[in-house]
């Protein structure tokens, strides 16, 4: 009798907690994840960064297409379990319930100059798309991305070198107009950005979707060292396995609130992470 | 000859002490890329959440990062800036190879902190001082949510800034009813005297009721009862207000599932914490006692 009480006590107890965590909502889930990826500790944060992960983050909660993961640090860039570093706290060697590259389906990548990361960090990015065929979305400055790294490169199409017109108004010429991720845009519109020239681009590697107007830009101006006249503003191109999606566009704040920039970083996403 | 050494000096003197400190100030922004930085119009909120420590790192971190920008961003009135780094949390932000940073944010242009670090964040001591000058002596805010109450465990000053200290979250994610303390406090006006709520509310550790003001608390009695429940009197205060010297301190257990940050109540909560840690707003934080389940 006396042992019989608290076990009583203790299954009215199990049953009351369950019936009160029924009420509770199970969390939303998503089919896909992106981890909005901007590590700016070694470059100059960009006024637009933090409006652009968590416009990224809206458009993946809203839809309900995807979640996002948003950071600043590089931890997540790995394939290898997140472990406690030995030193750091409250237990070492202990795995986290932490997301690495293997939870991922996309990068949304906007990090700035040289992100530091390990050799085996590089390397693990690179598998991330080339052998695990997921996707890698970057913007803007995610060209001036990793100079030291040729790979990194060699991944995403082209590289940053200087934008000879500061933040200027310039005509975008759209080349592709069935691909979902510009087909909304039309043939041609002025956009205010600091427009960007790309060096290490070579159109055999790259599907450009959008390009500069060259005949109404300043093409005598000191920065200006491409002399083909080739300014892409947006491109797709395979990389392994892997699907890769960079724009020029997403210097000024406001421009991630017009829907045709939203649709076309949306679309991207929805591109790359499509097996 | 004297007049020209006395010039001389006082140029040296103003220069070492500062007293054109917009010249070094624009001269630092210029090693920026990406152009000159906007002039600063709207107060700045550094929305901070390193996790890298953390065990138990929450998926709905970044949700509440994305839901605090959009509410300043929509509002106007604030500007954020979201970091899961720690390099940022200090008054003359390092690089990770140890140079000055870019330019960009720092403690000196930001006004408040939007915290949801867990457990050991690791930052540097001159950076613990830098935060704690921040609050202290600048008389910026922090408005901390839910896994921060787990933040720096290791270092005893943060447990007296923030007001308590994390002692586990006894019944889990559950149902229970919240009692209002803050009916007058402009982030709990909104809510009813009473309130049924969800969440994995978290139990406080080393809080005293002479140092912060109750805002919200649980009604234990309520609860069903558990063992690693350590309020003796049934009192479990789940959000508070407190100053630390000039700044203004606000903590909110809410928020442990990402649908929590959906809510409006919720959001109107953070927002207005946000605008009282900010001095926009003003709101009693004087702490009273605890006057039992009446």
């Amino acid at each position: 009798m006396t042992k019989a009480v608290p076990a009583l006590a203790a299954i009215t107890l199990l049953s009351l907690q369950i019936v009160l965590g029924a009420q509770f909502p199970a969390p939303r889930t998503f089919a896909k994840h992106v981890l909005a990826w901007a590590d700016v500790r070694n470059g100059y944060q960009h006024e637009s960064i933090t409006h652009a992960l968590s416009t990224i983050e809206r458009l993946g909660w809203e839809s309900g297409l995807y979640d996002t993961i948003i950071r600043t640090d590089s931890q997540p860039i790995t394939k290898s379990p997140i472990l406690f570093k030995s030193g750091t706290g409250i237990a070492t060697g202990e795995q986290f319930l932490a997301r690495n590259l293997d939870y991922f389906d996309a990068i949304f990548f906007f990090g700035v100059r040289e992100v530091d990361l390990t050799l085996e960090q590089r390397a693990d990015l690179l598998k991330f798309v080339r052998d695990d065929g997921k996707g890698f979305v970057a913007t803007h400055a995610g060209a001036t991305g990793f100079f030291s790294w040729p790979e990194f490169g060699e991944m995403l199409g082209g590289r940053f070198d200087e934008h000879p017109w500061e933040i200027t108004n310039a005509t975008v010429v759209v080349e592709d107009s069935t691909s979902p991720i510009t087909r909304h845009l039309p043939k041609t519109f002025d956009v205010i950005d600091e427009h960007y020239q790309l060096k290490d681009l070579s159109r055999t590697k790259l599907h450009v979707l959008a390009r500069l107007d060259a005949s109404k830009l300043d093409l005598k101006a000191p920065l200006v060292h491409r002399t083909d006249g080739d300014f892409p503003v947006a491109w797709t191109k395979p990389y392994g396995k892997g699907r890769v999606f960079y724009s020029t566009l997403g210097h000024p704040r406001e421009l991630w609130d017009t829907k045709w920039m939203q649709t076309m970083y949306f679309e991207a996403l929805k591109w790359a992470m499509t097996k | 000859m004297t007049r020209f050494r006395f010039v001389v000096a006082v140029v040296a003197l103003a220069l070492v002490s500062g007293v054109f400190p917009d010249v070094f100030g624009s001269a630092h922004a210029e090693q920026g890329r990406g152009g000159p930085p906007r002039v600063k119009t709207r107060k700045v909120v550094l929305a901070w959440a390193d996790t890298r420590n953390g065990i138990a790192q929450h998926d709905s971190v970044s949700h509440a990062l994305a839901v605090i920008e959009r509410l300043g961003y929509e509002s106007g009135a604030y500007d954020t800036y979201i970091r899961t780094d720690s390099n940022i949390a200090a008054m003359d932000p390092k690089r990770t190879t140890g140079e000055p940073a870019s330019g960009g944010p720092n403690l000196r242009m930001a006004d408040a902190i939007f915290f949801l670090g867990h457990r050991d964040v690791p930052i540097d001591e001159q950076q613990k001082s830098d935060l704690l000058k921040f609050v202290r002596d600048d008389g910026k805010g922090i408005v901390a949510a839910h896994i921060a109450l787990t933040a720096f465990d290791s270092w005893p000053e943060f447990g007296e800034l923030l007001g308590g200290r994390y002692d586990g979250h006894p019944w889990n994610q559950a149902a229970g009813t919240i009692i209002n303390e803050g009916a007058d406090f402009p982030a709990t006006r909104h809510f009813p005297a009473t309130f049924p709520f969800s969440d994995e509310f978290y139990q406080p550790k080393e809080f005293s009721r002479t140092k912060s003001r109750v805002l919200l608390r649980l009604d234990v009695s309520k609860m069903p009862p558990n063992a690693e429940n350590h309020s003796k009197d049934g009192d479990l205060p789940l959000v508070w207000a407190k100053s630390y010297g000039k700044g203004r301190i606000f903590y909110s257990s809410f928020g442990h599932d990402a649908s929590v940050w959906d809510n409006r109540d919720i959001q109107q909560m953070y927002f207005e914490a946000i605008k009282w840690a900010l001095g926009i707003t003003e709101g009693d934080a004087t702490p009273r006692p605890f006057k039992g389940n009446q």
